[in-house]
């Protein structure tokens, strides 16, 4: 594990026309970690994510990453009825390093294929896309990641309403990517999955409320700062109160 | 009966059609299968009309139409592409003033050069006989172009028309990619302009493709029955034409839209319809 940190973002500002998205937000992301973003309805956290992916231009501060950066989108792409089957979405992770003008090459087929098992996708491979239910899809957008082989993997939403296996694939894959030595930023609404599941919790309201390990970063101070009043102590456990965004 | 296959060959004008028609249905079946799975039709009638004016000029100038409409045709994928970037005006906003605005142009270019107006139907229409040897090689050339680019660059378009994002997040240069495809359905346009006319074109780029896209849940496979089903489509139309002496690109189309319904019909009585995306 090198000494550098994965990423560095330093006083990240980020406005649009009509509002301020992120404000003065400095954060070094560790290698070999699991790291949640949480916070609520319009704390930033998919602007975040984007300001690391470098979609999103900083309106100020920086962002530098030290490796490949990939990249699990939230409700995931609109195009599933298009004639494309499950390993053809896993493959397309490889169409950078494949180049233009170029197919995959074989070993590019292997990788699609060994990521769509490793998301318990490997029966459904030649599906088209369409078919899948709403967790084989994001298990298949997180097969497409994996063969990405980044060293920085973004996650947006993946958990949020994810089925059973779905749930579980993820948590088992961002531990292996963790124990690579790999840096995983998901971000969530659910603290219960924070906590059990998260190396390093970065809690968000337009700007850094904590930043550490999921009992720190989640205590009830920092939660009432981040949510004001909406959440609630339940026999020793956390949970959002109004809105819908109850915790299971 | 062999006859009605080859007596109509007989005739260059009937030769040259043929060839034509198959160019379109390659450029356009190809070409079309982006325009059905992005959802491109408004942008192609837009394409279509947008061309108009490119027609008149080169028409009235004695060069080729099919330059003109692909000069003007080119102008317009990228005036809709840099318009529909920016949030101010939505893309079919965009859309909606060039279109009418070229085809505005063409109207008044036409009206002011009074000699042509009797030529206007034969612009709108196409002419099957005014094929020309230089209409030929310029149709063979762009249907070579537009397909050959589509299979260079398939997966990375496959990818923007699937995850945008994703596309973007991959460092892909999407707005390009957006503006190389509106070029490249700009370009069959051009190939369909003499046998199809300008008013039509748009069903060959659309009704090939949807009926593949019933048959195939592949996009390569999806790409080439529409060429293939865009090519028998025109040279049918074209025999039709010829045999009960009706205008060819009506025919064509309308020999397209025929296989369309026989294909989405016997889906649906065989049940094996799928439900729409979900």
């Amino acid at each position: 594990m090198a000494d550098a940190p994965r990423a560095v973002v330093e006083g990240l500002t980020v406005a649009f026309a009509d509002r301020r998205a992120l404000d003065d937000v400095s954060l070094e992301l560790p290698h070999g970690a699991v790291i949640g973003l949480i916070g609520p309805n319009g704390a930033g956290k998919t602007t975040l994510l984007r300001a690391l992916l470098g979609t999103v231009r900083p309106s100020a501060g920086s962002v530098r990453v030290d490796g490949t950066t990939g990249f699990v989108p939230q409700i995931g792409p609109g195009g599933w009825d298009l004639p494309l089957s499950a390993a053809d979405v896993a493959l397309q992770g490889s169409y950078r390093r494949t180049g233009w003008l170029r197919r995959p090459p074989p070993g590019e087929h292997d990788r699609a294929r060994a990521a769509l098992a490793a998301v318990g996708m490997g029966e459904h491979a030649r599906r088209q896309v369409g078919q899948l239910s709403g967790g084989q899809r994001q298990r298949i957008l997180l097969a497409r990641a994996l063969v990405q082989e980044a060293d920085l993997l973004l996650l947006d939403e993946p958990v949020s309403g994810a089925d059973a296996p779905t749930e579980a694939a993820f948590s088992n894959i961002l531990a292996r990517l963790r124990d690579e030595g790999r840096t995983v930023v998901v971000s969530s609404h659910d603290l219960a999955w924070a906590s059990a599941r998260c190396d390093l919790v970065c809690l968000l309201a337009g700007r850094v409320i904590a930043f550490g390990p999921p009992a720190e970063a989640l205590d009830a101070a920092c939660l009432a700062r981040a949510y004001g009043g909406q959440v609630v102590d339940v026999g020793g456990v956390l949970v959002l109160a109004p809105e819908g965004h109850h915790a299971h | 009966m062999l006859h009605y296959l080859t007596d109509p060959l007989q005739f260059t004008f009937m030769q040259r059609a043929l060839v034509a028609v198959v160019f379109t249905g390659l450029a356009c079946g190809v070409l079309g299968s982006y325009v059905v799975l992005r959802g491109l039709a408004f942008i192609g009638d837009a394409l279509t009309h947008a061309v108009f004016p490119g027609v008149v000029i080169a028409f009235a100038a004695g060069q080729s139409v099919l330059l003109g409409a692909l000069a003007v045709g080119l102008v317009t994928a990228a005036g809709i592409a840099v318009l529909s970037r920016g949030r101010r005006v939505s893309e079919d906003t965009a859309i909606g003033i060039l279109f009418a605005a070229m085809f505005a142009l063409g109207v008044v270019l036409v009206s002011s050069l009074a000699a042509y107006q009797k030529d206007v139907a034969e612009l709108l229409f196409g002419n099957i006989l005014g094929v020309s040897g230089t209409d030929l090689v310029l149709a063979g050339a762009a249907t070579v172009v537009a397909v050959g680019a589509i299979a260079l660059l398939n997966k990375e378009l496959a990818l923007v028309a699937f995850d945008r994002e994703m596309a973007e997040a991959m460092r892909y240069p999407v707005f390009v990619l957006d503006l190389v495809l509106l070029g490249l359905i700009a370009l069959a346009i051009v190939v369909s302009l003499r046998a199809i006319g300008n008013i039509l074109v748009l069903a060959m780029l659309v009704t090939p493709a949807a009926t593949a896209r019933l048959l195939t849940d592949r996009l390569v496979t999806m790409q080439w029955a529409a060429a293939a089903i865009g090519a028998a489509s025109g040279i049918v139309g074209l025999y039709i034409s010829f045999w009960w002496n009706v205008a060819s690109g009506g025919a064509v189309v309308l020999t397209a839209t025929a296989v369309f319904f026989a294909v989405f019909l016997a889906q649906a009585a065989s049940g094996a319809l799928r439900p729409g995306p979900g």
